[in-house]
């Protein structure tokens, strides 16, 4: 039996599947990025050279421009470009690493999102914390998925036949 | 790989015993699982490192949120009604799609024109299991924790991290 540690770190990116990553070439609009962030619900987008990724916005960036005064119109959002936004250069991280190495990079950088690359530096997917957490309840379905959807609900009685 | 029969080692991989013709295959591929008496997944959520709420008013403008939120670099806000109770919450998506995604007012919009209703709580006496599950069959990464009918922190994806990192 394992714990949840060993389950981590026997574990690597590749084998999470596929990571959507949006992905936008650099001078794209605010305006352009936010219907990305929304639809595909991974809380970034990767900012890219053809194949290479070059920064990322996230929608902590949507929060901190909005904070700004020059920044609450939609002209303003329509105007503005990743590459003057994003951050730069993106954390990465390659397929091969182990998910603790993963887990490890994003606590102690405090940041949700690590772009995966091959070893040419061409984006490969989006991991997310989400990603993370999923992983672990996907394989350790006793302890974590097999709950009634309302968690303190008792049945009175056995349900089915 | 080491036949549970007879003691042999033979070479990893192997489908028979290269001795007794045991069956071995399937044998050395790692089960998964993890041990239920593994104390990570029953330690109750008010012994976790639960984070600070920031708390505003339903009647509070978007742009008060959006202010508290960037100057404390924290990506939820959770909204208390008069009484002291939990009616809504709102995080940096629910500002990107509701809000900024939309072209609302900042100023105009009130928080409970766009916060999330009801969101669903957890107790502090519910093990970090029940979090999991909701962080990852939900999708949230925010759990309020409430004692008592109070909102007495909240529990971050990160933090959750945090904790995985040293169990």
């Amino acid at each position: 039996m394992k714990t949840l540690h060993d389950a981590l770190g026997q574990s690597r990116i590749l084998d999470l599947g596929p990571l959507p990553a949006p992905r936008l070439p650099p001078n794209s609009t605010v305006h352009q990025a936010l219907p990305f962030l929304v639809r595909a619900r991974r809380g970034a987008v990767v900012v890219v050279e053809g194949t290479r990724p070059v920064g990322i916005f996230t929608e902590r960036d949507v929060v901190r421009l909005l904070d700004e005064p020059s920044f609450g119109s939609v002209e303003a959002r329509q105007h503005t470009t990743l590459g003057e936004v994003m951050s730069q250069p993106p954390r990465t991280a390659r397929r091969q690493e182990t998910l603790i190495q993963a887990v490890e990079a994003m606590v102690k950088g405090h940041f949700r999102h690590l772009v995966v690359v091959d070893r040419h530096g061409e984006l490969k997917g989006l991991l997310i914390t989400s990603d993370l957490v999923q992983f672990l309840t996907d394989h350790f379905p006793d302890e974590t998925i097999n709950l009634p959807p309302r968690l303190h609900q008792r049945f009175r009685r056995p349900e089915g036949a | 790989m080491i036949c549970p029969l007879c003691d042999t080692d033979n070479i990893p991989g192997a489908d028979i015993c290269e001795n007794c013709g045991m069956d071995l295959a399937g044998l050395d591929v790692s089960e998964w699982g993890v041990d239920p008496d593994d104390p990570v997944f029953s330690v109750p959520l008010r012994e976790l490192p639960l984070k600070a709420p920031l708390i505003l008013a339903p009647e509070a403008s978007v742009r008060e949120a959006v202010a508290l939120m960037h100057g404390r670099g924290e990506g939820v806000v959770f909204v208390q009604g008069a009484e002291g109770a939990l009616v809504g919450v709102l995080t940096e998506r629910d500002v990107t799609s509701r809000v900024a995604a939309r072209g609302r007012d900042l100023d105009d919009t009130r928080l409970e024109q766009v916060m999330t209703r009801d969101p669903v709580t957890l107790s502090a006496d519910d093990p970090l299991a029940w979090a999991l599950h909701r962080m990852g069959v939900e999708g949230q990464r925010h759990l309020p924790v409430v004692e008592d009918g109070r909102l007495i922190g909240f529990l971050s994806i990160r933090s959750v991290l945090r904790l995985f990192l040293e169990a």
